[in-house]
């Protein structure tokens, strides 16, 4: 039995720990070509250290190697001669020392019968070692020459406290003795739960070596006198506070030339306290941040570009001709996923809604029941009067505005004349800016996702520019769409990406797998992410409640807005967890006000990558503000609450023939 | 109950991610498509034949190259190799030195010659050229069957013995046995015969997959020293009897007697004395080389015009 051609999958990798330095390279996007608004992601070309914060997959590692001495390297060459390096470390300005947390089970580092100080104090030591043996690695690759290197080791060995060796005579032996320190340091932690103690001999000071060897190298060395030292610590997160508050102390200490440069989760720093002393780093003053996907988010343009950029550099390193030749243009963009004709006139939607001639359409079927006390004439003059065979999409629309203006049944029949007179002038001239065009503007794509769920047919986010929308600033949620649309197609028979556009149900299938990835591996583990998970369910089920509803309270909602103090304590860390995991996205992080109280609001929107499992809209347009009663529902614990705001938006939104549908009572915003 | 668009959207996706992890590529969409077309639909989620095969098929044990080649160095290692190394152990006083067990164990293997079942053109032949590649063995540990027996003498005093009595192991390798109907026939003519001529040689009986009725069958034959499979197909894997592993249990809409009708329907038609495979096998187990006739024949029959397999099976014509 034969197998496929098998089609390799440009998308594959979505993690930067994945990809070797080649591939970091390869992969990496310019961002300050992009835009300015980009150029915080430059290196730091201030002392000031940085946090660079993120969601899980905002590229928070990808831009921290990128800056490493290692990457640094390739970028001056293959095997480039020493005096290139030099050159190129002093035009970049700076040396990148790339270390990750999580590589130093950091956990070892308490318990086991001692005590907290005495674990702080040993953790400050093995930092102080770690990062040095880092440094030292990078030094090593910089070939001073056997002068200047017996130099660097005498002058390095005399910051030591007490000497724990002779003089080496290369960076290479020092480097050597160093890693043995370590290696000690180790042995003593791993063991001391065994053995009952801990007794380490602390050989130098805090600092000393962190900042003392670059100020040795700075020095002796002229190509590095203006160079900043970079110490780059990835996955903070992994760290406890304790462990935190020691680093915070060398970021509040720090001595030129060295800075740090601290990656982090959204919710990865735990503190901004230092060590012992009761301080605590200030925003601005001790450190600054970038905040990666927010920044990204608020700069939707040079996002797209920025991505759109991403996928072509997968492409040219998978060998797809078009993207190797250069990046894509929007326009080359247009092909390579197949869409749908959403144009009001298309026969897409006929295809949809199905031949009227031959089973009456399935949204006046449900006009029908509810207006089944309304007699067979009168209310087949009603169905004849908002019908427009032609135009589904119209059709729904007219439904809507009768839905929403239809509130005493002795009008019926003169609404319904309205709508037909409105609907039939923009049928003639489509171009006119009446009220009615600007209804079809706002409702469409509500329209559109109703008229396919009447009809069982799928809701489809088609589209490149759909998938950058999606990902709103995660990169690696842009990457793991086309990843799983790639597998589809492939999956499919077709040739994804090669020539031919990725279809429709490839596109569906794919976006719904990433939705579904999405909604699984961004919570957080334990009974925290359930409650992130719950929460979410209900929100969307809300928004879906309106999607779907006769006369929807706000156009394309999944967004919504909470007053300072709405909700309980409870509710509030929920909607706090769920921000931090982005299942929530805060849209801006200056707050609103209400506009009549002036009370300031915080706006959340449902993360986009969310939006098909609950069929939700991608773009948002209406903003509704939750009451506190809202909030507890939605975030609270009582699944009972919520059930009852769920009725209550369902019933405020359901169309009730001869039953006023009074908006005073339930007010509803004017149809445009 | 759901419609049966979520259903069906959600064994594509196991079988997808089968494809991707397992199946090496074997089958696309298209593939799919074509094959579930010909079942019918229905708007009871559960009488629809269409989620009735595609639950078989998202169930289905498919063993691509890689996994083959993994299976018989599986063969040669813990059913031929570990036990003489044991065996050799013992003679020594349970010695654990490389330089007394290699030669010795070099040396039985030197006296040890592999066969396939059935003749050069079926799989147990076939496999043979896999397991020399994947296990480094000389090639002339391989035999053909023929080979085991010659003629000695003139005219009537002609007589057939063994051709070479030094040897002490035969061992035959086969893919599958489901029946062991193959493994009967072939004792009938090659190992009765030997084991009367040469008592003291041991004939092993080795194969990849054996239903445990298979299994038994062989065994109760009483002419092979060891009969012995890498993964056993207990009762559970008759896809369609009560106890199968897929429906134990029954969870809607895939209820076993509905689904067990659907295959009834066209394997009496694909294969009228066998409907759901040769002698009610039943089986769900396909291999890159071949799809074996225990497996339902809705799988693997190839009838043009009339049935299109999924997983083809190249089948056997044993003549009139």
């Amino acid at each position: 039995m034969t197998s496929k051609e098998h089609v390799p999958n440009p998308f594959g990798a979505t993690k930067a720990v994945d990809l070797d330095n080649t591939q970091i390279q390869a992969l990496w996007v310019d961002v300050l070509n992009i835009g300015e608004e980009l150029s915080q992601f430059a290196h730091p070309s201030t002392a000031m250290p940085s946090l660079v914060l993120g969601a899980k997959g905002s590229g928070k590692t990808h831009l921290m190697r990128y800056h490493s001495f290692d990457l640094q390297l390739l970028r001056y060459g293959k095997d480039a001669p020493d005096v290139e390096v030099h050159k190129g470390i002093e035009k970049d300005g700076y040396i990148g020392i790339y270390v990750l947390c999580g590589s130093i089970n950091s956990s070892r580092f308490k318990g086991k019968g001692q005590s907290d100080e005495k674990w702080r104090d040993v953790f400050a030591y093995y930092l102080e070692l770690w990062l040095t043996h880092h440094l030292l690695r990078v030094v090593e690759r910089l070939h001073l020459g056997e002068n200047k290197e017996r130099e660097f080791c005498e002058l390095a060995c005399e910051l030591f406290d007490r000497q724990p060796w002779p003089a080496p005579k290369s960076v290479n032996e020092l480097s050597k003795g160093i890693a043995d320190l370590q290696k000690e340091l180790d042995y003593a932690v791993n063991n001391s739960i065994m053995t009952g103690t801990l007794n380490v001999e602390i050989l130098v000071t805090r600092g000393k070596l962190i900042f003392g060897l670059p100020k040795v190298l700075a020095s002796i060395c002229e190509f590095l006198s203006s160079a900043r030292f970079v110490y780059s610590i990835d996955e903070f997160e992994n760290l406890t506070i304790e462990q935190q508050q020691v680093v915070n102390s060398l970021i509040r200490d720090k001595e030129i030339p060295a800075t740090f440069r601290i990656g982090a989760r959204l919710y990865g720093v735990k503190t901004q306290r230092t060590d012992g002393a009761e301080e605590e780093n200030l925003k601005d003053s001790e450190y600054e941040t970038i905040p990666l996907d927010r920044i990204f988010r608020n700069h939707k343009t040079n996002y797209a570009t920025f991505a759109r950029e991403l996928v072509a550099k997968r492409l040219a390193a998978a060998r797809y001709t078009a993207a190797a030749a250069g990046t894509l243009s929007p326009s080359d963009w247009k092909g390579v996923f197949e869409t749908v004709d959403d144009r009001w006139d298309s026969k897409y939607f006929r295809d949809i809604a199905g031949d009227s001639g031959f089973k009456e359409r399935a949204h006046f079927r449900s006009f029908r029941a509810k207006l089944s006390e309304v007699g067979g004439d009168e209310l087949g003059q009603l169905v004849g009067l908002l019908s427009a065979t032609e135009y589904p999409i119209l059709e729904k629309l007219n439904l809507l505005r009768f839905y929403k203006h239809a509130r005493r049944r002795v009008d019926y029949f003169d609404i319904a004349q309205r709508i037909n007179r409105e609907c039939r002038a923009f049928v003639r001239t489509p171009s006119d800016r009446s009220q009615y065009a600007t209804a079809l503007d706002h409702y469409k794509t509500d329209l559109i996702a109703q008229l396919h769920r009447e009809n069982g047919a799928k809701q489809l986010y088609l589209g490149l520019d759909n998938f950058i929308l999606m990902s709103a600033g995660l990169p690696r949620a842009l990457l793991t769409i086309l990843r799983s649309i790639f597998d589809w197609s492939a999956f499919n028979g077709e040739r994804p990406l090669a020539g031919e556009p990725v279809s429709v149900d490839a596109q569906y299938r794919g976006v719904r797998d990433a939705s579904d990835w999405f909604f699984e591996n961004m919570r957080k583990a334990s009974g925290d992410g359930r409650r992130i998970q719950v929460a979410t369910d209900r929100l969307a089920q809300l928004f879906r409640a309106n999607r779907f509803a006769d006369r929807p309270a706000d156009v394309s909602m999944c967004a919504f807005a909470v007053p300072e103090g709405a909700g309980s304590q409870e509710a509030l860390e929920v909607l706090r967890l769920c921000e931090e995991r982005s299942f929530l996205v805060r849209l801006s992080a200056r707050e609103r006000k209400d506009k009549n109280t002036g009370a300031p609001q915080s706006v959340y929107q449902i993360s986009p990558m969310l939006a098909p499992r609950w069929d939700l809209p991608l773009g948002r347009r209406g903003v509704p503000v939750f009451s506190r009663e809202e909030v507890d529902a939605v975030f609270g614990s009582s699944d009972e609450g919520f059930r009852t705001v769920l009725e209550s938006w369902r019933d405020r939104m359901k169309f009730v023939s001869g039953a006023g549908n009074d908006e005073s009572e339930n007010p509803q915003p004017s149809l445009i | 109950m759901r419609n049966k668009e979520y259903y069906a959207d959600e064994l594509r996706k196991t079988i997808k991610n089968l494809m991707e992890t397992t199946w090496g590529s074997v089958v696309n969409s298209v593939d799919i498509d074509s094959w579930l077309s010909q079942f019918q639909e229905n708007p009871d989620v559960t009488l629809d034949e269409q989620l009735h095969a595609m639950y078989l098929l998202s169930h289905f044990l498919y063993f691509d190259q890689a996994s083959i080649r993994e299976l018989l160095r599986a063969i040669y290692r813990d059913l031929f190799r570990t036990p003489l190394v044991h065996e050799i152990r013992r003679a020594n006083l349970g010695t654990l030195d490389p330089n007394v067990i290699e030669p010795a164990f070099l040396e039985k293997r030197g006296k040890t010659r592999f066969l396939g079942v059935g003749n050069p053109s079926e799989s147990g032949v076939h496999l043979l050229y896999y397991f020399r590649q994947q296990n480094e063995l000389p090639k002339d540990l391989f035999i053909n069957s023929y080979e085991i027996f010659k003629r000695e003498g003139e005219g009537n005093s002609a007589k057939t013995i063994v051709r070479d009595p030094t040897i002490e192991n035969y061992v035959y390798l086969d893919d599958l046995c489901g029946s062991g109907t193959q493994a009967s026939d072939y004792s009938k003519d090659l190992v009765f015969p030997l084991k009367a001529m040469n008592p003291n040689a041991k004939v092993f009986y080795f194969v990849l997959f054996a239903t445990s009725d298979g299994l038994k069958a062989v065994r109760d034959l009483g002419c092979f020293d060891r009969v012995e499979a890498i993964f056993e197909l207990d009762a559970s894997f008759r896809s369609l009897e009560p106890g199968s592993r897929i429906f134990e249990p029954e969870v809607a809409p895939y209820f076993r007697e509905r689904v067990r009708e659907t295959c009834m329907k066209y394997g009496s038609n694909l294969w009228p004395h066998h409907p759901l495979g040769y002698k009610n096998g039943q089986l769900l187990v396909g291999f890159n080389h071949n799809t074996p006739d225990n497996t339902l024949p809705i799988f693997w029959m190839d009838i043009p015009s009339l049935w299109l397999p999924i997983f083809k099976r190249y089948h056997k014509e044993y003549g009139p």
